[in-house]
Formats: C-alpha cells, structure tokens, sequence
C-alpha cells in the first residue's frame, strides 16, 4: 500500500470505536487484544525523540496505574475463594486473606484505564491539535481550541519537564538514582514546571488573541482532498468492531463481561470476535 | 537363542492381555427418576465383579444418605432429594426413594432391599420418588441405550474441551503477534521508518 495521509477524521471514528470497546469490554482475553491493537498502532506511529519522550512517560504513567490497581485490589479486597496468603488480621484494613480473584479484577479494572491512554497516546500520535480544530464546525471551534490545547498539555509539560532535568545535570544537580533522590528531583522539578507551565499559557493565551480568538473570525478550513481507498478501508475497521461489540452487549453474546468473584473461572473467548477487534491494529498497515 | 526371545516375548505379551482382561472393569446402569420428573442417568464403573445397589449407588457420585436400619440399609436421600433422616411425610403422603432392578427389559419393584441385591457388569437399577401407592415406574432403558447416551455426553464435552483449548490457541496466537510487533516497533531507531 502506498504512504499516505489518513484523513483525522477516520481517526476519530478509530478513538471512539476504541473507546467504545474499553467501556463494554471487561473480559480479560479481549481486553489485551484491544490494548494490544492500540499498543501496535502507537508503536508503529514514526517516531520523534521530543514527542515519543513525552508520551512515553504517560504510558508509564498508565502503567504504574494499572499496578496501583492490581496491588491496592489485592490488599484491599478480600473477597474470593482462591487465597494466595494471608496476612495477620490485626492489621487495619489490610489485615486478611489475599485472594487471586482479588487480583484478577484489579488486573480487568486497571487494564480498562490503561487500554484508554494507549489509544488516546496512538490517536494524539497520528492526529495534530490543529487538524482536529480544523475538523469541527466553525460555531464548535472555540471549545475545539481549549480542547487542542489540553490535548497538547502533556507532551508540552512532559517536553518542559526534560528540559529542566537536563538544565539542572547541566548545573551540577545530581540527585542520585535511589528513591529519596527520585523524590528530592521531583521536589527540585516541580516549581520552575509550574512557572514554566504559568508562561507557556500565558504566551499561548497571547497567541491565541493575537490571531483573533473569540473574535468570531473563522481559522482557514483544510482542503477537502477525497477520500482515498485507505480512508473508507480504515473507516470501516473502525466502525466494525465498534457495532460488533455494541450488538454483542446488546444482544447478550459474545461474553463481553467477566466476574472473577467469588471462585476464578476460565474466561469465555469466541475466536471470531477477537479477530474482529484485531481490526484496531489496521492503521498500522497505512504508514505515514 | 531367537526361540527363547520369541517365546520370551509371548509370554509376557499373554501374561500382560490376561492382566489387562483380568482387571477389565465392570459397569452397571443407573436411572434417578425425581419427583418432579427429572431424570438422572449414569454408567458406574467398579472394579469388582459385582456390588450391592447400595454399592451401586455409592459409587454414582450422586449425594446419598445411605443408614443402617434395622432391617438393613435404608436410602433417604439421592441427589439432594428426600430427608437424610427419614421419610418425607408431605400433604398427608410418604415419600420415600422406590427401589426398581432392570429384568429381562423390564422394571420390576425390588422385593429387598438395595443393600442385599447383587449388581453385576451390565444390570440396570433405577430409584424413583414417590409416595406410597403411586405405583410409579422408570422409563425402560437398557444398559446399552445408557451406555450409547454415556459415550455421546463423554464425547460431546471432549469435543467441547477440544473446543476451548483450540479458543485458546487462537488467543495466545492473536496476543503473540500483537505483541512481537509492537515489540519489533518500538525497536525501531527514529528515522528508521523514512
């Protein structure tokens, strides 16, 4: 297939279907084919060092989330008949057995959260803040500005935050690789991030005037180029998973759901359905 | 030298198919009709050349209350039906588990008890619950249409197992390619994609 450009807005079609399956799906085996599909298209997005830096921090971000999850529904919750050990009751609130049903619907819940910042880290990958304010209609273009610029937030906050690590290791700061000096560079990051955050918005808000935001003057609309065979091809692997699944849900098939409580259970997989929501990996066959 | 070899060898081969004939298992019907008409159906295997039906039902897998009474052993309870302490007196009527043994294609009422009949590899016994007078019987089923039913459900959820493990094959099939890609993407040195 040729390189081309896919239209943002078969991208948005692409995000919603995503987000969509994250909200109806909680079985665990088409969980990590969802996430996996977004992953790859993250993955196979070109590279480029100041953005991936960024992104790739919020995807640690999501991560360590996803343990957070896991760890916090084990101590927790100690429901669940499969105990892997106990710890004494006397402890407060954690005291008790630690269940691997527990951990497995930690592990559903967490994977939910993180399949939404893979998707969202591949979509902000392929799509410019520009091109989806240019997308929306003129009356909507405000809110598509402020919506484009909290898109923007975290790999500019991301991309200011190296700047000043690197800033400091060039003054000599060397806060060492041990936890407390984690904390003290976080502590030593923190606010000149802050006063660099304050600046960015206010050269942005100054930006924004200057080309007369809020003035009701519209920004220049794209080009309407055609539709390209890509386009319509990675439209509809968008849409299909998306109706699928919606159909499943609403039809009660396809085993979209998973209760790992009271006692661990084989989660049902239909081969058929999770070859359709292999469809989220298509883009990946378009390259930029 | 080669005649002792083969003669060996047939030796232990005989020895080895009598072992084997002599240890066949023996197998015996078992039909559970309930009150409510429900019907359990079983193919016990056990390793003796004959059992009680007491024995019979014991070995079923089937919950059971079983008790030594009196005139021998008395059964209460099967399959979560009837009081494991006694007879169910309900609307004025005994309830109780009604004893029928498989003769010549035919269900005839056990004149003793479960615990002083003879089981052996091919009978039929059958509990029904009822109350006294009902006069209810089992439906006729012969060892070998129990049989024929226990070797299709065998292989219906072998086919189901086989099933869910290929499910599985697709699965991990699906979640190595996703990942060893995105693997092989994030390898990738920027620029390498121009």
């Amino acid at each position: 297939m040729k390189p081309g450009r896919i239209k943002p807005v078969v991208w948005c079609v692409w995000l919603a279907s995503v987000l969509t399956a994250v909200s109806l799906v909680k079985n665990p085996l088409y969980q990590t084919i969802i996430v996996g599909a977004a992953g790859l298209v993250y993955a196979a997005a070109p590279r480029r060092d100041e953005e991936s830096g960024a992104w790739g921090a919020f995807l640690k971000l999501g991560l360590s989330f996803l343990l957070i999850s896991l760890v916090y529904n084990i101590i927790i919750s100690h429901h669940g008949e499969t105990i892997i050990a106990v710890l004494p009751a006397w402890i407060p609130l954690i005291g008790g057995s630690l269940t691997a049903e527990a951990a497995v619907f930690g592990l559903v819940f967490g994977l939910t959260f993180f399949t939404g910042i893979v998707a969202f880290a591949a979509f902000n990958k392929r799509v410019g803040p520009m091109e989806l304010v240019r997308l929306l209609p003129r009356r909507l273009q405000a809110a598509a500005t402020v919506v484009s610029v909290t898109f923007n937030f975290i790999p500019a906050t991301g991309d200011a935050a190296r700047e000043i690590r690197e800033a400091q290791l060039i003054r000599g700061f060397d806060y060492g690789r041990s936890v407390a000096g984690a904390v003290k560079q976080a502590g030593g990051t923190i606010t000149p991030l802050i006063v660099t955050g304050l600046e960015k918005a206010i050269t942005t808000a100054e930006s924004m005037e200057s080309r007369g935001y809020g003035s009701g003057a519209a920004l220049p609309r794209p080009e309407r180029g055609r539709w390209s065979a890509a386009d319509v091809i990675l439209l509809l692997a968008a849409f299909v998973p998306a109706v699928v699944l919606i159909a499943a849900s609403f039809g009660g098939w396809g085993n979209l759901g998973y209760q790992p409580y009271p006692a661990l259970s084989q989660p049902a997989f239909q081969p058929a359905l999770g070859l359709v929501l292999c469809l989220y990996a298509a883009p990946v066959a378009w390259r930029q | 030298m080669s005649r002792r070899i083969i003669a060996t060898t047939a030796l232990v081969v005989a020895f080895i198919g009598f072992g084997t004939a002599a240890q066949a298992a023996s197998r015996a019907g078992l039909v559970i009709v309930h009150g409510d008409g429900r019907r359990v159906e079983r193919i016990v295997t056990f390793d003796q050349a004959k059992l009680t039906g007491t024995g019979l039902l014991r070995l079923s897998g089937l919950s059971n209350s079983i008790v030594n009474a009196a005139a021998g052993q008395a059964v209460y309870m099967i399959d979560g039906e009837g009081d494991p302490n006694g007879w169910v007196t309900k609307d004025g009527r005994n309830y109780y588990w009604s004893y029928f043994r498989l003769v010549k294609g035919k269900w005839v009422y056990s004149p003793v008890g479960a615990g002083l009949t003879t089981v052996k590899n091919g009978d039929v016994d059958a509990w029904v619950w009822q109350y006294y007078g009902q006069n209810a019987t089992p439906p006729v089923l012969t060892f070998g249409e129990l049989a024929g039913q226990a070797t299709a459900a065998a292989k219906k959820a072998r086919t189901r197992e086989s099933s869910w493990v290929s499910d599985y094959v697709v699965w991990i099939a699906i979640a190595g390619i996703l990942a060893g890609l995105t693997l092989y993407f994030l390898g990738r040195r920027p620029g390498d994609e121009q």
